[in-house]
């Protein structure tokens, strides 16, 4: 069942539109992040969603209640910003309760809410501190926790965890993800961070310039990008311009090497680029497997694997393979001879 | 540390007996690197830039300020005395101290909130720039125009004469009893520039100007998510500003409030210009016992400028006492 829905939403700050015909429909528990560069308009949304914004057209519904110009107080939406927004002047316990105070709940009721959100973050110990006296890390659990307290009917974070460090934005991650699966929260996550998007989505809402580029669950964004910008953005991705030889089997050639695109769709004539991930490539020839050589250009070492970057007839492509202790890397200016399967590349158009 | 060595080095050649004690050749040897630099680390170095401040300080407050303290408890002649304090029990100086307070709590008061109002339309209500900057640009003239021109500039206005007040004579105003008031002489409806009325009118137009000035940046410095954050846990406006924004402000506003007071407080120039010297203020007292005509006693007003700084510093331990709870959340 639909628990929230965006329909033809639009939004323009004078003549800059930032968001253009958004349509999405949310069902319950789901947790959607909306993933895209800055200024893709997916601020904006989460903003509308929470009313800080009005939509120059198109309605917001929640539970089949039209909230479009319902203000932000009357919404009952949980938000946690970027920055967490604290209010400095209370206590941990003061700024997870406060929503509570706001809507006269008793002190008991209060504090026993307070507390199991408290225990939720695991900060039982911190209640009496201030802000100031908690790390980033600290502050985003409580204002987590601030945001839950009141009972959501909807959770919505604004890129959360980019101001806190590597390690701690990997915890944090997973308590997010534990609390809204322990709650069954439907949740939109903004982030534009594709990792975070990949790891902790249920669906992901690609977006580009105000507008959607493609909805759905992680496999399909990143196993089957629906346009060149998601096959860019997400991922590490090698599109190689070739010709197409014949458009009934996917037949293509890269100036003299023929090569088998194992997916390819309706051909329209426009320019093609066979796409494949530098993790489906191998090194060696393979006869069943789409072989080519090229010149190795760069060695990079990323930890457990090593990227190696080819030029192939003038075009560049790179490969990722395993930092074995058996690995042997290749010379700069070596010839190299590289096989990815049929099943693992596809034929797209080259967008605009 | 290598310069200070090649300029000692380069003295000992010019300066022969400056080389007294000293061997060239060893100079010359590269020394060993900091050696001579722990002079350039002694914390001392660090107070080098505030010396100047000091200075004045010393010249300008301390010196005065003792020389005000002695002269207090002294007589013409040179004397040791408690006498002069005796000012406190005339009853016209207590007045004086009263009438003093009142037009610096009003003026305190009235150019506050106004003053604040103002600073929250520029900080909050996003005006156009230009009209930030001008806003601005007039408080910052006007925070710091008092004395004779500022009197006179009232006068002018709102004088008996002033071109304000022959305005308003043009203008009909609709009475309480409905009738038509025409002319309205504000002057024949209580009003007078030279009353205290007229006085916390003048102050007030140095006294707000001074709170945007500095309350503005408090303001600008409340975080837009704050509010929104408040809105999203279902906080009115009202309810935001009652349990967060005035709170993170407080010490902000008992800062600014106490630089009006004090500086309605210690105002003379304006009241003297305007008032003649009718409005009994303790700095015009202070002033008609120093002028040196013959009626003047400066020991008297030595005292009760003494009594000035007293209440002044009563204000800033208050204010210190309020400060220190309100700002509890911000103590590390």
């Amino acid at each position: 069942m639909t628990h929230l829905e965006l329909s033809h939403i639009r939004k323009a700050f004078g003549p800059a539109v930032v968001v253009e015909d958004f349509n999405l429909a949310v069902t319950q528990g789901e947790f959607i992040s909306f993933l895209g560069p800055s200024g893709c308009g997916k601020t904006t949304t989460l903003r509308m969603i929470a009313g800080f914004e009005l939509p120059t057209a198109g309605t917001i519904t929640i539970d089949s209640t039209d909230l479009t110009n319902t203000p932000p107080n009357k919404r009952n939406v949980g938000m946690v910003f970027q920055s967490y927004a604290l209010f400095p002047n209370m206590t941990v316990a003061h700024n997870v309760g406060y929503g509570l105070k706001i809507t006269s709940k008793s002190k008991t009721e209060m504090m026993q809410r307070v507390h199991e959100m408290l225990a939720l973050i695991q900060m039982e110990e911190f209640a009496q501190r201030y802000p100031f006296q908690l790390s980033g890390g600290q502050q985003q659990r409580v204002a987590l926790a601030r945001a839950l307290a009141i009972r959501p009917k909807l959770l919505l974070l604004d890129e959360p965890l980019s101001a806190l460090d590597a390690k701690i934005r990997l915890e944090l991650r997973h308590e997010i993800r534990r609390i809204q699966r322990q709650l069954g929260l439907t949740t939109i996550y903004v982030t534009h961070d594709q990792e975070e998007a990949l790891s902790l989505s249920d669906r992901i809402v690609v977006m580009s310039k105000g507008k959607i580029e493609q909805v759905g669950t992680p496999t399909e964004i990143y196993n089957a990008p629906a346009t060149e910008f998601v096959a860019r953005f997400v991922g590490h991705i090698n599109l190689l311009p070739v010709t197409v030889l014949n458009p009934a089997n996917g037949v293509v050639s890269l100036g003299r090497q023929t090569l088998r695109a194992g997916r390819f769709g309706q051909l329209n004539g426009r320019p093609v680029q066979l796409a494949v991930r530098p993790e489906e490539i191998n090194l060696g020839a393979k006869p069943d497997a789409n072989t080519l050589n090229g010149e190795v250009e760069s060695v990079t070492y990323l930890g457990s694997i090593v990227r190696i970057g080819l030029r192939i007839e003038h075009h560049p492509l790179s490969l990722d393979v395993f930092n074995e202790h058996t690995l042997k890397l290749p010379r700069i200016s070596e010839t190299l001879a590289i096989h990815f399967p049929v099943d693992a590349c596809w034929l797209m158009e080259k967008s605009d | 540390m290598g310069r200070f060595s090649s300029i000692r080095v380069l003295l000992c050649f010019a300066v022969p007996p400056r080389c007294k004690g000293t061997n060239v050749a060893m100079s010359t040897s590269p020394p060993p690197r900091y050696r001579n630099n722990a002079w350039r680390e002694h914390p001392l170095w660090n107070w080098v830039g505030l010396v100047p401040f000091f200075l004045f300080i010393f010249l300008f407050l301390i010196i005065p300020s003792l020389n005000l303290f002695t002269g207090a408890f002294v007589t013409n002649k040179g004397l040791f005395t408690l006498e002069n304090l005796s000012v406190f029990r005339n009853p016209l100086v207590l007045k004086a101290y009263m009438t003093s307070l009142q037009v610096s709590l009003l003026t305190a008061v009235i150019g506050g909130l106004f003053g604040f109002f103002v600073a929250a339309a520029v900080a909050l209500g996003h005006p156009p720039r230009w009209m930030r900057s001008l806003i601005m640009t007039f408080s910052g003239l006007a925070a710091n125009f008092g004395g004779v021109p500022l009197a006179f500039a009232f006068i002018a206005t709102l004088g008996r004469t002033g071109f304000v007040t022959a305005l308003l004579k043009e203008v009909c105003f609709a009475g309480p009893d409905g009738t038509q008031i025409c002319p309205f002489n504000p002057y024949d409806h209580g009003f007078s520039l030279y009353s205290l009325t007229g006085l916390v009118l003048a102050y007030t137009y140095f006294q707000f100007p001074l709170m945007v000035l500095t309350i503005t940046p408090a303001l600008e410095g409340m975080r837009k998510e704050w509010r929104e954050a408040a809105a999203n846990l279902g906080a009115s406006t009202w309810q935001y500003w009652r349990d967060i924004a005035l709170p993170v402000l407080t010490p902000s506003i008992l800062g600014a409030s106490i630089l009006l007071f004090g500086n309605a407080f210690g105002a003379y120039a304006t009241a003297q210009a305007l008032t003649g010297g009718s409005i009994p203020l303790v700095t015009i007292f202070v002033g008609q016992q120093i002028r040196g005509d013959v009626l003047g006693n400066p020991h008297e007003g030595y005292a009760m400028a003494i009594g000035m700084v007293v209440v002044m510093a009563i204000t800033i331990v208050a204010y210190s006492m309020l400060q220190r709870q309100a700002s509890r959340w911000m103590k590390v």
